[in-house]
C-alpha cells in the first residue's frame, strides 16, 4: 500500500514472531520535539500535544478501512488522516494541558480505553458533529483508523495507548503469527519501536537452545540426499529458504528421496547435516501407512549404521595418525549418543491431511508449529509436502453439484487462485524460517495433436500450471529410464532403473 | 458428495465451536452491542450467505453464498472484509481467517509412532494382508500394507479376481474381516469357500477344523454390488459407518472362543472389484477432453475416499483395474499401458491411466506369459497357464517378478524367486 511501509524481509528470520514493524527511523515525525525530549520518559513530557499534531497525513482510501467506514468520511469531506486529526483534537487542546498528565499515567498502566470513555469521547465531539452521528460511533471509527495505522506501522492519531490484538495480527500477510488468545495486551508507548530494541527483543526470543552444532549449522545451506548425481545437479543438495520442486511419473521414487531428504535433515552438524527437525505434508496417505513406517524406519537404520560406520573409521584414522595420542575425547565429539533411530523418526513430523481444505488450512497453520518447534530448540529445516499436486488437481477437477461445466471451470479458477497465494505464501516461509520446502508434483498429459492424429502427440509436463512453476527455485525431474525400440521393453527397462538405483548412493540400500 | 460425509471441504461455518468468534473483536466498539460470541457469528454467517458473498462467488461462477469453509477460503482474504463489512475490520478478518486455520489444522504425527503402528500387531492384529505368494509376501515385508490402496492390474481372466478372494481370505486367517464391493459381479461365492477351505486345510493349524475356518471367513465378509459410479460412491460413503460398527461388535466378541466360527473380526481389508467398470459404464470413451476431465474428476473423487478409508479405519485397500482388451503390451511402454479404456490410440487415455497411477501406493500386475513356447493349453483341469505377477510400484521393495499359476487353491507360486530380500 504505501511505499514507506515495506516491509524487511530478512533471511535470518528475525521479526516473525510479532507483526513486523518497519524502521521508522528515517521519518522524522515530530518537527517540534527535539531528541533530548524524545528520549525522556513518557510521563514527563507535557509538551508532546505538538508531537501529536504533525504534519504527517495520509490518504484515508490507502488504509484498509471497512468500506462502509470509508464511505461515511470521505462523504463528510475527510479525505486524509490529517482531517481526522485536526477534527479531533480541534478544541480540546486546554483540556489536554490539564489531563495530561493522566492521560501519561494511563499509557504506563494497562488500563484500557474503555475507562478513559469519557475522556475520549470529548475529544470526538466535534468530529462526531462533523460525520452526523453519535460521538460512540465517531469513536470507534477513530479507532479503526488508529488500527489501519498502528497495523501498517504509522503512528496512531489518538491517544490511545493500547489496542487489544494490536501484535497478533499481521494485515499485509496472510497469516496471523502471533498469540491469538492471550487477552492482555502489550503496553504501548507512544513512540514507535526502535530497530535496536525490535532486534534485541526477537534475538532474545528465537535464540535456539538446540545443540552445539549451531554455528555449523548456519553454514550449512543444503540439505544433502546422499546420491551423489542428485545433489551435483542441485548445486549441492536441497537448499535453505528456497522452494524446490520433485516431479515424476507415478513409481519413479519422488517419495523415497523425499524420505531419504526428511531422514537426512536429522545428521548432526559434524557430519555435513542441518541437524534439524522435518514436516510432512501427507497428502496421498504415503508416510501414513504400514509401508510407509517401515520404509522410514529401515532408512533411520540405515543413516544411524552409515554415522557410526564413518565414526568409527574416522576413530581409527585418527588413532592410526596420532600413535600415542589416544583422543578419547575425539572419539566422544564425533558420534553423538542421541542418535537412534528412534530419535531420528521422532523428529520427523507428519500431517495426514484429506481434502484441500485441511491441507490449505494446514499449511497456513504452520508457521505456529514451526514456531513452537524453535522455541522447543529442535528447529525444523525442511518441509515436504507430498504431493502439492493431488488435492489441487481432485479439487479443480471436481464436477458441479448443479451446473456442469461453469462450475468445473470456476473449481479450476479458484483452486488456481488458490494455489497462486500458497506459492507466494511457501516462498515467504522458507525465507522467514530458513527451511528448504520440498514439493512434490504429478504429471499430467498434454495433448498435442499433430497431422497422422497418432501417437507422438502426448507430452507429459508438470501439473499445476505455470504460475507454480515461476514461484519455485528449482525442479527436479525423475524419470525412469526407458527403451521404446528394444523387444522386450519391460526386461531393459527396469533393470537400468535398478542399476541407477544401485549404483546411486542411495543410503537405504544397504538396509535392504 | 453426500451430505454425511465429514470431509473438511463440506464442513459448514456453522459448525465451527464458539471459540473462532471470542474477542474476535479487537477494542470497545460501542456500536456492535453484542460482542457476545454466538451472536457474532450468527452475525457473520448471515453476511456470508447474503448478497455480498453471492457477488464474490459470482466472480467464482458459484452460487448461493458462502457456507463451507472451502468457500471462504476459496475467497481472496482482500475480499472478505468487503463482505464482512460493518461487522468486522480488516484486521478482524485476518484474525478470523487465521482462528479457521488452526481449526482445521490437522494433527502432527511423529514418524516414530507410524513406523511403531506398522510393526505392532496389537491392534486388530493385521499389519499387512498376506498375498500368498511368498517371493511377493517377501519383498512387501509382509503382504499388502494396511493404511493405503493397493491395485491390481490385469487383462480379463487372468487371476485378478481369484488373487482377491485369496486376500479375503488370508484376512480372515490373520484375524480381519473383509468387505467385497463387487461393481462386475464377478465374484462367485462357491469359489470363495473352496478357496476358503483349500487353504486352510493346507495352511491351517488343525485341518480337520477347516470347516468352521472357512465358516469363520464367510461370516466375515460383506459384499456390496453396486453397478453405477454414483452407486459406488455411496457405498464408499457409508462404508464408514459399517466398519465402524464391526469393529464395535468385534471387540465386543473378543473375550469368547476362539473357535467360533460366527466369530465376528474387525474390518482389516477393503476389495473393489473393479474401479474400471463403473467408470466405464458411467462415463463416454470420448476423446473430448471434456469426457476425460469427467472421468478423471469420477477416478479422484473415488481414490480420495478409499484413502480416506484406509488411513482412518487402518484398512488395506485393494482395487482391481483392467486393461483394454484389443491390447498389446509388449509394444507399448510397460509404465504407461495400464490404462481404462479399450481405445487407447494415444489421445486421452494414458492422462487419465497416469492420474489414477498416482493414487495407488502399491502396484502389482499380473499378466499372462508372453512366451509362446510354455503355454501349454489345457489339458489341466485347472486351465492354468504360466503366468506372470510383477510388483511395480512399492515403497519398501524394487520391482520384482515371480510366476504363478491358478490352481485348486487360487494362486501359487511356481517358480523359485528371482531376486528379492529377506523379509
Amino acid at each position: 500500500m504505501f511505499p514507506l511501509c515495506s516491509l524487511p524481509v530478512s533471511n535470518v528470520a528475525h521479526e516473525r514472531a510479532e507483526s513486523p514493524k518497519p524502521l521508522l527511523q528515517d521519518i522524522d515525525l515530530a518537527g517540534p520535539i527535539s531528541n533530548e525530549q524524545r528520549s525522556l520518559p513518557v510521563a514527563s513530557q507535557p509538551a508532546s500535544i505538538t508531537y501529536r499534531q504533525n504534519t504527517f497525513s495520509i490518504p484515508l482510501v490507502s488504509l484498509a478501512l471497512r468500506p462502509s467506514t470509508l464511505t461515511a468520511l470521505i462523504r463528510s469531506g475527510y479525505s486524509s488522516t490529517g482531517d481526522v486529526m485536526s477534527s479531533c483534537w480541534k478544541g480540546t487542546s486546554a483540556e489536554e494541558e490539564n489531563n495530561g498528565e493522566v492521560g501519561y499515567t494511563r499509557c504506563e498502566k494497562d488500563g484500557g480505553g474503555i475507562e478513559n470513555s469519557s475522556s475520549n469521547n470529548a475529544n470526538y465531539e466535534h468530529f462526531a458533529q462533523d460525520l452526523g452521528c453519535s460521538s460512540s460511533q465517531a469513536a470507534d471509527y477513530a479507532h479503526e483508523i488508529d488500527d489501519a495505522l498502528v497495523s501498517v506501522g504509522l503512528p496512531m492519531i489518538s491517544a490511545r495507548t493500547e489496542i487489544k490484538g494490536i501484535g497478533e495480527t499481521d494485515s499485509t500477510n496472510e497469516h496471523g503469527t502471533g498469540s491469538d488468545d492471550s487477552g492482555t495486551a502489550p503496553n504501548r508507548c507512544i513512540f514507535p519501536a526502535t530497530a535496536a530494541s525490535i532486534l534485541l527483543s526477537t534475538s532474545n526470543s528465537r535464540c535456539s537452545i538446540g545443540g552445539n552444532g549451531h554455528n555449523q549449522t548456519a553454514n550449512t545451506r543444503h540439505i544433502v540426499s546422499f546420491s551423489q548425481s542428485i545433489d551435483s545437479l542441485l548445486g549441492g543438495g536441497f537448499a535453505l529458504s528456497e522452494l524446490t520442486e520433485i516431479v515424476g511419473l507415478p513409481g519413479v521414487g519422488k517419495t523415497q528421496l523425499a524420505m531419504q531428504l526428511c531422514v537426512d535433515a536429522r545428521l548432526p552438524a559434524n557430519y555435513g547435516g542441518v541437524e534439524g527437525c522435518s514436516v510432512v505434508i501427507d497428502a496421498e496417505g504415503s508416510w501414513s501407512g504400514a509401508a510407509g513406517g517401515d520404509r522410514l524406519w529401515s532408512m533411520a537404520d540405515a543413516m544411524v549404521e552409515h554415522v557410526k560406520t564413518s565414526a568409527e573409521r574416522k576413530r581409527m584414522l585418527k588413532k592410526e595418525a596420532m600413535h600415542a595420542n589416544t583422543s578419547e575425547d575425539g572419539m566422544n565429539l564425533q558420534f553423538p549418543s542421541w542418535l537412534t533411530p528412534e530419535a531420528v523418526l521422532d523428529g520427523i513430523h507428519i500431517f495426514r491431511v484429506h481434502d484441500e481444505t485441511s491441507q490449505t488450512c494446514t499449511l497456513y497453520n504452520l508457521p505456529k508449529f514451526l514456531l513452537d518447534l524453535e522455541l522447543k530448540g529442535t528447529p525444523a529445516k525442511i518441509l515436504v509436502i507430498d504431493s502439492m499436486a493431488f488435492h489441487y488437481r481432485v479439487a479443480s477437477s471436481a464436477p458441479a453439484a448443479s451446473t456442469g461445466n461453469d462450475k468445473r471451470k470456476s473449481n479450476s479458477l479458484s483452486t488456481t487462485h488458490n494455489l497462486t497465494r500458497m506459492a507466494a505464501f511457501l516462498t515467504e516461509l522458507a525465507s522467514q524460517f530458513d527451511i528448504a520446502v520440498v514439493a512434490m508434483n504429478h504429471l499430467t498429459t498434454r495433448i498435442e495433436k499433430d497431422d497422422t492424429n497418432n501417437q507422438g502427440g502426448m507430452k507429459m509436463v508438470p501439473a499445476l500450471g505455470e504460475s507454480w512453476a515461476h514461484s519455485i527455485s528449482s525442479r527436479l525431474m525423475i524419470d525412469h529410464h526407458r527403451h521404446f525400440e528394444s523387444t522386450s521393453p519391460t526386461t531393459i527397462a527396469h533393470m537400468d532403473y535398478e542399476l541407477i538405483l544401485a549404483k546411486g548412493e542411495y543410503i537405504n540400500l544397504s538396509a535392504r | 458428495m453426500a451430505a454425511g460425509t465429514n470431509s473438511g471441504n463440506d464442513r459448514l461455518i456453522s459448525h465451527l465451536p464458539l471459540r473462532v468468534f471470542v474477542k474476535l473483536i479487537s477494542g470497545p466498539r460501542s456500536t456492535v452491542s453484542p460482542i457476545d460470541p454466538a451472536s457474532l457469528r450468527d452475525r457473520i454467517l448471515s453476511k456470508l450467505s447474503s448478497e455480498a458473498a453471492a457477488a464474490a462467488a459470482a466472480a467464482d461462477g458459484g452460487g448461493g453464498g458462502i457456507s463451507t469453509i472451502r468457500d471462504i477460503l476459496n475467497i481472496p482474504p482482500t475480499a472478505l472484509p468487503r463482505i464482512l463489512d460493518p461487522c468486522l475490520t480488516y484486521a478482524e478478518c485476518n484474525r478470523l481467517l487465521s482462528r479457521i486455520h488452526r481449526e482445521c489444522a490437522a494433527e502432527p504425527l511423529s514418524a516414530s509412532e507410524v513406523a511403531r503402528r506398522a510393526r505392532s500387531s496389537s491392534t486388530g492384529g493385521v499389519g499387512k494382508v498376506p498375498t500368498g505368494l511368498p517371493t511377493l509376501d517377501g519383498c512387501l515385508r509382509g503382504g499388502i500394507p494396511v493404511g493405503s490402496v493397493a491395485e491390481l492390474v490385469g487383462r480379463a481372466g487372468v487371476g485378478k479376481t481369484h488373487l482377491t478372494q485369496q486376500l479375503v481370505v488370508s484376512a480372515a486367517t490373520a484375524g480381519g474381516g473383509a468387505i467385497y464391493v463387487d461393481a462386475e459381479r464377478r465374484l462367485s461365492l462357491p469359489r470363495l469357500r473352496e478357496i476358503a477351505l483349500e487353504r486352510t486345510r493346507a495352511s491351517g493349524p488343525d485341518p480337520s477344523r477347516a470347516g468352521d475356518s472357512a465358516q469363520r471367513v464367510l461370516e466375515n465378509v460383506t459384499i456390496h454390488r453396486p453397478l453405477a459410479t454414483s452407486e459406488l460412491l455411496d457405498v464408499l460413503d457409508r462404508l464408514g459407518e459399517e466398519i465402524i460398527l464391526r469393529n464395535s461388535e468385534a471387540r465386543k466378541e473378543a473375550e469368547t472362543d476362539d473357535r467360533d466360527p460366527a466369530r465376528r473380526l474387525p474390518v482389516r481389508l477393503v476389495v473393489i472389484d473393479s474401479i474400471a467398470a463403473p467408470v466405464r459404464r458411467d462415463f463416454e470413451i470420448g476423446s473430448s477432453s471434456y469426457a476425460a476431465a469427467h472421468r478423471a474428476s469420477a477416478i479422484f473423487q473415488i481414490a480420495r475416499r478409499l484413502k480416506r478409508l484406509a488411513h482412518d479405519h487402518r484398512l488395506a485397500v485393494v482395487v482391481v483395474n483392467q486393461v483394454g482388451s484389443g491390447h498389446d503390451s509388449s509394444k507399448r511402454d510397460y509404465q504407461r499401458n495400464r490404462t481404462l479404456d479399450i481405445d487407447d490410440d494415444g489421445e486421452f487415455t494414458a492422462s487419465l491411466g497416469t492420474a489414477w497411477q498416482y493414487c495407488a501406493t502399491t502396484r502389482v500386475v499380473l499378466e499372462h506369459e508372453d512366451d509362446p513356447h510354455r503355454l501349454q493349453g489345457g489339458p489341466r483341469g485347472d486351465g492354468g497357464s504360466i503366468r506372470v505377477a510383477t510388483l511395480t510400484k512399492s515403497l519398501v521393495s524394487k520391482r520384482t517378478r515371480l510366476t504363478f499359476a491358478l490352481t485348486q487353491q487360487g494362486l501359487r507360486e511356481v517358480s523359485p524367486a528371482r531376486d528379492c530380500p529377506d523379509p
